[in-house]
């Protein structure tokens, strides 16, 4: 029952986050996606406690909250105004019942009937998790922080305050998350090309490709990060888009604080968010005051996180000291190059990025084949066929394929560099760095074939807005 | 043109769609759906549910493709029709083609070769394949034949007896994968896979693990007309699929880049193939699943030892971190310098995991008499009985209730012992 009262607690701590932004956001996102948001103010809560009190108890978790309460209660007496008044209440509480119902339904059926499947990384999770929520032991271990992604493992801490070994219900929660916020959103965004029937339509049949897929309904219950990354990802970019057609700074910083989520979740995702990041400065027709509300934060943030992953990582697999602390340098420059995007000329060259994106990166493929051909081709290759065979996706990526071919010469429609330069560099960087570690092999474990996870969403999000285009009917209210 | 000839034409454009949707039916239920693995029945069901959308999407498709067609110079599509035959061909006979793996009885005998040598043959772990390329599964000890051999745990063993033959037969289009040990004592053996003989010589200066795999078809030759006409046909149908694809696209491509507009006759296929996808994707759920060791079950609790258990890749020694959390927090546990390293075990995790108060290394003796280990067996305790995932034997003593003090360790060969100090003579107590 903890774990149940846990998620449905988190789900509505999500929800009153994003309270302060109900005039722009449609209820049924608030309300399916308020997991997700729980989830990530819990991790918050757990890094601010250990970074600034030195351990992680009920007690300092609780004083953050009362904190976040107050700065919360602060924010909503600021933008009251859309907040009361934007529509019945009814509509929003219904929606709220009926999701933490479904949500607590889920929970409680999981542990009933419990599916979880776990591999050696899957109790390296755990093991890290539980160890961050004792203070004698959190320190010996924050170091692997840099090695497991901080997500996951710190969601898994919250087993011990609940008196459990696990928590049997984090994955299907997020599947949870994903399967509502994201189709939720998803059929939001349609709803800017064409009328309601058919965006429910288009949103609910790819929402059934997608759990269709046997590799979908499998990490669903497997312990493990890249369901988180897939979630938040996809509403990163979903978000940033719905910030680019109806140019509302909500869905904006909506899409920023998902993709921070996203940046946590595998030690290698904020390259991958580096690139959606690019491309909304480049090509979202941002002015300069909104690259810099958008930009900074993330950026500061990825900054400051490395940073304090350097002066803990010592002994971490992947992240050693240097690595972490060249990549914090690496934030601060790019917040740097952010800053100086007001000189008209920088501005002019942004212009190239979501045209040239691609085209280096493959370009950078090439030379990287030609320094290891065989690793490279091995790993190359690996990639392939576990999407389109041996990775348990069934047909799911024949179809986005075929349908991506099939409607590339369809007409652009607004932000489509988002997805369009996104998509195919995400590929081409997931690849790439098969050069730094050990080939990518055959069959589900691999990591390059976990990875393409995250994209799934995003790519189901193309297409729907791709076919959606032309159809007309589209409306722009948050009702 | 009058009422019969459009009949015509209408049936003539439906049957070519059957015809087409049938062959890649064919192609999709043996290359993903392991048709050659279900009963009759359920073949029909999978080929009457497959070829059914896929007529209608070709028939639907056709006309457009007509169209397109019509547009393009004779000259042009047949430039297309070659190259598509041309890259099938290459991609289908010089490229490593996968031959389709088609169910046959397949038998597996295992003998030792006794010499002057002699020697033991360890056969830890037999795994089956379901295709050639499927994630291993391990074969379970009750569906081998043996004759004059013994089973531990897991494997099999033989040193060499009179008549020793082991044996494993089943119906499958793959084969099996076989995890022999190596070492100073070990001898030669002989594998018999499907009449195919080979000999295999075990020994080694140190003891490590050998795979052999063994797969392959039946010949040809021996397999009955049916399977000849089911396998050809296949041959056949992935043919005709892959440059029927390849040749639709080069239309559709060409086509779409003369006229813009035709473009959005396009959309009306977009939920029938994401439902076909959809419809794929749930008919080989089933299939993935049983083609994979991790696939989905049920546990019977939810204890992370449970889980493990139910793992197919064990966290080592993660049994033992767990009965520690479970029946030792607030315990100080020692062990012999050395011992850890021997077992493969981390002291750190007995504090930030198995949540004891410390963990130390002391100078004390690593060994337990066997005298010592007779009489410690007697008392009663817990026994975590070594298996994969778990390299030794761990006999568990606690101490009574609501009392705390320090746990050691100590080793008798391959059994481990975790008791209170005073229980371990050489942490300073008697048993």
């Amino acid at each position: 029952m903890n774990q149940i009262f846990f998620f449905v607690g988190l789900a509505v701590l999500g929800w009153i986050f994003l309270l302060p932004l109900r005039r722009f956001l449609p209820a049924s996102f608030m309300s399916l996606s308020g997991v997700l948001w729980g989830m990530w103010l819990y991790v918050l809560g757990v890094l601010l406690s250990l970074f600034i009190f030195g351990r992680c108890t009920g007690g300092t978790l609780g004083m953050l909250l009362v904190l976040f309460g107050l700065v919360l209660g602060g924010i909503l007496r600021y933008t009251r105004q859309d907040v009361i008044g934007v529509r019945p209440w009814r509509t929003d509480l219904g929606w709220l019942l009926g999701s933490q119902l479904a949500l607590a339904f889920v929970a409680l059926a999981v542990q009933r009937f419990n599916f979880s499947l776990a591999t050696v990384d899957s109790f390296g999770q755990i093991w890290l998790g539980r160890s961050l929520a004792y203070p004698d032991s959190a320190w010996q271990e924050i170091g692997r922080l840099g090695t497991h992604g901080a997500l996951v493992p710190i969601l898994q801490s919250a087993s011990v305050f609940l008196g459990v070994e696990y928590l049997t219900a984090l994955s299907p929660a997020l599947a949870f998350g994903l399967a509502g916020g994201f189709t939720s959103l998803c059929i939001y965004a349609l709803r800017q090309h064409t009328g309601f029937s058919i965006a429910m339509k288009y949103g609910v049949l790819l929402a059934a490709l997608m759990f269709s897929t046997n590799f979908i309904i499998f990490q669903s219950v497997y312990l493990h990060t890249a369901f988180a990354g897939a979630a938040y990802l996809g509403v990163a970019v979903g978000a940033f888009w719905l910030g680019i057609r109806l140019r509302q700074n909500a869905w904006l910083g909506l899409g920023v604080a998902a993709l921070l989520a996203y940046s946590v979740t595998r030690i290698e995702a904020p390259l991958f968010a580096l690139i959606f990041l690019a491309l909304l400065l480049c090509a979202g027709g941002l002015s300069y005051s909104q690259r810099l509300g958008v930009a900074l934060p993330y950026l500061l943030s990825m900054t400051i996180w490395f940073g304090l992953l350097s002066t803990i990582t010592g002994g971490a697999k992947f992240l050693t000291p240097e690595r972490a602390l060249a990549m914090s340098g690496g934030f601060l420059v790019c917040a740097l190059g952010v800053l100086l995007t007001r000189w008209r000329r920088l501005e002019g060259w942004m212009s190239f990025v979501p045209r040239w994106m691609s085209l280096v990166l493959l370009c950078v493929l090439l030379v990287m084949i030609v320094l290891r051909p065989t690793h490279m081709i091995e790993s190359s290759s690996a990639v392939l066929i576990n999407l389109f065979g041996e990775g348990r996706w069934g047909a799911t990526w024949w179809v986005l394929l075929i349908l991506a071919l099939v409607g590339w010469r369809r007409p652009r429609f607004t932000g489509e560099a988002l997805f369009s330069a996104g998509i195919p560099s995400f590929a081409l960087l997931v690849v790439a760095l098969a050069f730094l570690r050990t080939p990518y092999h055959l069959h589900w474990w691999d990591s390059a074939n976990r990875m393409f996870t995250h994209l799934l969403p995003v790519m189901i999000l193309y297409m729907a807005l791709k076919y959606t285009s032309e159809i007309g009917g589209g409306k722009q209210d948050a009702s | 043109m009058s009422q019969s000839t459009s009949c015509f034409n209408a049936l003539k454009h439906w049957l070519i769609g059957l015809f087409c949707g049938g062959l890649v039916a064919y192609t999709l239920a043996t290359r993903f759906l392991w048709f050659y693995q279900q009963n009759n029945f359920d073949r029909l069901l999978l080929l009457i549910l497959l070829t059914f959308p896929l007529s209608v999407l070709f028939s639907l498709v056709m006309g457009n493709i007509r169209m397109l067609l019509a547009k393009l110079s004779a000259r042009v599509w047949l430039i297309g029709a070659a190259l598509a035959t041309l890259l099938t061909a290459v991609g289908l006979f010089v490229l490593p083609y996968q031959w389709p793996a088609f169910p046959a009885e397949r038998t597996l005998v295992v003998r030792p070769i006794c010499d002057d040598r002699g020697g033991e043959v360890a056969l830890t772990k037999i795994e089956r394949l379901a295709y050639p390329d499927a994630q291993p599964i391990p074969v379970l000890v009750d569906e081998v034949h043996l004759e004059n051999w013994q089973v531990h745990g897991d494997g099999f063993y033989v040193n060499c007896p009179i008549n020793a033959r082991l044996s494993f037969k089943e119906i499958s289009s793959g084969g099996v994968v076989l995890h022999f040990l190596q070492g100073t004592n070990a001898g030669k053996v002989e594998l018999n896979w499907n009449g195919w003989l080979e000999q295999i010589d075990l020994s080694g200066s140190e003891t490590t693990g050998r795979i052999v795999r063994l797969t392959g078809n039946p010949a040809w030759g021996s397999l009955s007309v049916t399977w000849k006409l089911l396998t050809g046909l296949e041959v056949l149908s992935d043919f005709f699929s892959i440059a029927g694809l390849l040749f639709a696209a080069w239309v559709v491509f060409l086509g779409l880049w003369q006229s813009r507009s035709g473009v959005s006759q396009w959309l009306k296929f977009f939920p029938l193939l994401v439902s076909l996808g959809v419809l794929v994707n749930l008919m080989t759920f089933v299939a993935i699943e049983q083609a994979n060791v991790y696939r989905l079950r049920r546990l019977p609790d939810n204890h992370l030892l449970t889980l493990d258990e139910n793992s197919y890749d064990k966290k080592k020694n993660l049994p033992v971190y767990l009965y520690l959390l479970s029946h030792a927090g607030g315990q100080i546990l020692r062990a012999p310098t050395g011992l850890m390293a021997d077992l493969d075990l981390d002291g750190r995790m007995f504090v930030t995991w198995s949540r004891l108060t410390t963990f130390e290394e002391a100078d004390y003796p690593m060994q337990l008499s066997g005298k010592d280990a007779d009489a410690l067996r007697t008392r009663p305790h817990d026994v975590l009985a070594a298996r994969s995932g778990l390299p030794f034997t761990y006999h568990m003593f606690s101490f009574p209730a609501g009392v705390k003090g320090v746990l050691c360790m100590q080793r008798y060969e391959e059994e481990i012992f975790v008791a209170p100090a005073d229980l371990l003579p050489g942490c300073g107590g008697q048993p």
